[in-house]
């Protein structure tokens, strides 16, 4: 999923115009998940902006399931006219779609996107993709070296490895190189720590302005 | 619900020190509203935001004391929680209104009391000040 996490509110507060009614949209899918921007997190905010010393004139709260997705924005279209500024609690995708739909709104972020990762434990998100645009997973039992590894590397461990901690935060961060090694040993694959694997093909990774992807079987 | 006070406590520890504060003869003033929470680890922050945006002057979480908490570290995580929402007020500028979390024993009627009388005092002066 998606992680972001909310701006500081006087962040929020600073980019939004005073005087003016105020939508505030949530995102029903991944920032809710990671507690940033679902229908919560909406209500939790919407009541300190209207307690805030800064004065609107109106507050309103609404959570979609999806912000990254049209037909569920089509959902919202008289909340956001009878408003003059949108303010979104989706990712960084979300509140460009919002903002593509609504090209006459101002549409404002509340949270900072993050990256993509996954639920460790309580209050506790991973970043586990890049979304590099040429997955190695099968070569290295699953775990990243692009995103685990500090350094990106390809070919690993480096020199700054140790006791299966990497150099950039011995106390804390695990070695990605140390993390596929293991797994490879136990899976019986240590042969595929063996090739030079050439540099990463950062075409295929964000380049060249934003990255389609086209599927003509399901197009309409 | 206006100039109210809203304690939510958990139904073990601090609900008892609450009796304890009745039984004793120390009476609240009729502002203070309670909400009874099975522990104070489960308070709603939308709860809490709503009742203080809807004119309560503020919400007083009262937890049992630290380390005799029933469900372990209920009351630590309402603290966190609460310090956040406090944050979260302060940086808004919000006037006259007040998140606290207080932290009671069952045989601390008297001290009970007391910390709540005070805070309702120094959230009513900090709003009228201001």
């Amino acid at each position: 999923m998606i992680v972001a996490e909310q701006k500081p509110i006087t962040d929020i507060l600073d980019m939004l115009p005073e005087g003016k009614r105020i939508l505030v949209v949530g995102c029903d899918t991944c920032v809710t998940v990671c507690l940033a921007g679902g229908e919560k997190e909406v209500k939790v905010l919407s009541a300190a902006l209207r307690m805030a010393k800064k004065q609107f004139d109106e507050i309103s709260g609404v959570s979609i399931e999806r912000q990254c997705d049209g037909e569920f924005i089509d959902e919202i279209r008289e909340q956001v006219a009878a408003a003059d500024v949108v303010l979104s609690m989706a990712c960084g995708a979300g509140v460009q779609m919002m903002s593509d739909f609504f090209p006459d709104k101002p549409v404002l972020p509340a949270l900072n996107t993050l990256f993509m990762g996954s639920n460790e434990g309580a209050g506790y998100w991973m970043e586990r993709c890049l979304g590099c645009g040429d997955c190695v997973l099968d070569l290295t039992a699953g775990i990243c070296p692009r995103t685990r590894c500090s350094k990106g590397l390809m070919n690993g461990p480096c020199g700054g490895s140790e006791n299966g901690k990497c150099e950039v935060d011995p106390e804390n961060l695990d070695c990605g190189w140390n993390l596929i090694y293991q797994r490879l040993k136990s899976l019986n694959r240590l042969d595929a720590m063996m090739p030079i694997r050439p540099p990463q093909d950062w075409s295929k990774s964000h380049d060249g302005g934003p990255r389609k992807l086209i599927r003509e079987d399901v197009q309409l | 619900m206006a100039d109210s006070i809203l304690i939510m406590h958990c139904k073990e520890g601090a609900k008892r020190a609450l009796a304890r504060m009745t039984e004793e003869g120390y009476k609240l003033p009729a502002r203070f509203k309670t909400f009874e929470l099975p522990c104070t680890g489960s308070v709603n922050e939308v709860l809490l935001m709503e009742n203080l945006q809807n004119g309560a002057s503020g919400v007083i979480v009262l937890g049992c004391r630290k380390e005799n908490c029933k469900h372990m570290d209920g009351n630590l995580r309402a603290e966190r929680k609460v310090a956040r929402i406090k944050k979260m007020l302060s940086e808004a500028g919000v006037e006259g209104r007040f998140v606290e979390m207080v932290f009671a024993a069952p045989d601390e009627g008297k001290r009970l009391h007391d910390t709540l009388l005070r805070l309702a005092h120094a959230g009513h002066s900090e709003g009228k000040e201001k």
